[in-house]
């Protein structure tokens, strides 16, 4: 097995046995500024409200990829 | 195991600090993303590089203007298995690989980065696979002696530009206590640069 292939198989053994947590803090010590995106829950309220104030008329679950936290955590709607 | 010489130009102090010691020092590790290959001791194959690059150094990084300048030589022994010669194809492939891979686990591990370097990948693959040292040649503009314009006025197409630029290959050796061992270092050539009237005002 050559020396690449040995690699490989190291790097793969790595990503499949390491979770997010650890992931992120080797991450972090490698040298990159790296965070967890916050986990974003669905508030049909919230929803409720924007699509009162935005006039926006279905919410198609297809598009929930397009909400997300800011870095203050405070929800956001990309429309 | 593999060996090679390599060199080091830094200032004179630097080397003479760690020849009394036998042993690279981790205060003279150079760190951060604008190391290409990650955080080490980084170093030349070719003596004249290294003595170009330091009189650079000293000459024109304000930190270390004037200051007595040294090249040194280092002969270390490795792992053949933990060197990573980034300028062969199937190690090129091996990394682009694993740039896209980490893109991949970073999104699927719900993880966000501010901006990718390539020294932060060669730093956590250098972790993973236990790499003592990375080498690759890399290509350099100097902005102190530019061609092009030398050779034409006219509005620039593709083909009168030259792509001849200077190249360097650079070594890094990683700062770790094991996976290397040096051997004897030395100091080879030293000296200080005339600096001209205009820099010592700076």
């Amino acid at each position: 097995m050559s020396k690449v292939s040995r690699w490989q198989r190291k790097v793969d053994e790595y990503y499949n046995n390491i979770d997010s947590v650890i992931l992120l803090a080797e991450l972090l010590e490698a040298g990159f500024a790296v965070q967890k995106v916050s986990d974003c829950r669905i508030d049909s309220r919230i929803l409720a409200e924007v699509a009162a104030t935005e006039e926006v008329v279905e919410v198609d679950r297809s598009s929930l990829d397009d909400l997300y936290t800011d870095s203050n955590n405070a929800l956001a709607l990309r429309i | 195991m593999a060996s090679l010489v390599l060199f080091q130009g830094n200032t004179r102090s630097a080397i003479e600090h760690m020849v009394s010691q036998q042993t690279l020092l981790g205060k003279y590790e150079s760190k951060g993303d604008k190391h290409y290959l990650g955080d080490g001791f980084y170093f030349y194959e070719d003596f004249f590089q290294a003595l170009v690059w330091v009189k650079m150094k000293v000459t024109r990084n304000m930190k270390y203007l004037g200051q007595p300048w040294g090249v040194m030589k280092c002969e270390i022994e490795f792992d053949e298995n933990s060197f990573a010669d980034l300028d062969e194809r199937e190690e090129q492939n091996f990394f682009f690989a694993e740039m896209v891979r980490l893109r991949r686990e970073i999104a699927s591990n719900n993880l966000v980065i501010a901006e990718y370097s390539d020294a932060y990948l060669c730093n956590h693959l250098s972790k993973i696979l236990d790499l003592s040292i990375l080498a690759k040649t890399f290509v350099y503009r100097d902005k102190h002696n530019s061609f092009p314009t030398l050779f034409s006025n006219d509005r620039s197409q593709p083909y009168s530009i030259t792509r001849h630029f200077r190249t360097e290959r650079q070594y890094v050796v990683k700062n770790r206590t094991a996976g290397w061992e040096i051997k004897p270092l030395e100091l080879m050539e030293s000296g200080v640069e005339k600096m001209s009237r205009e820099v010592r005002g700076r």
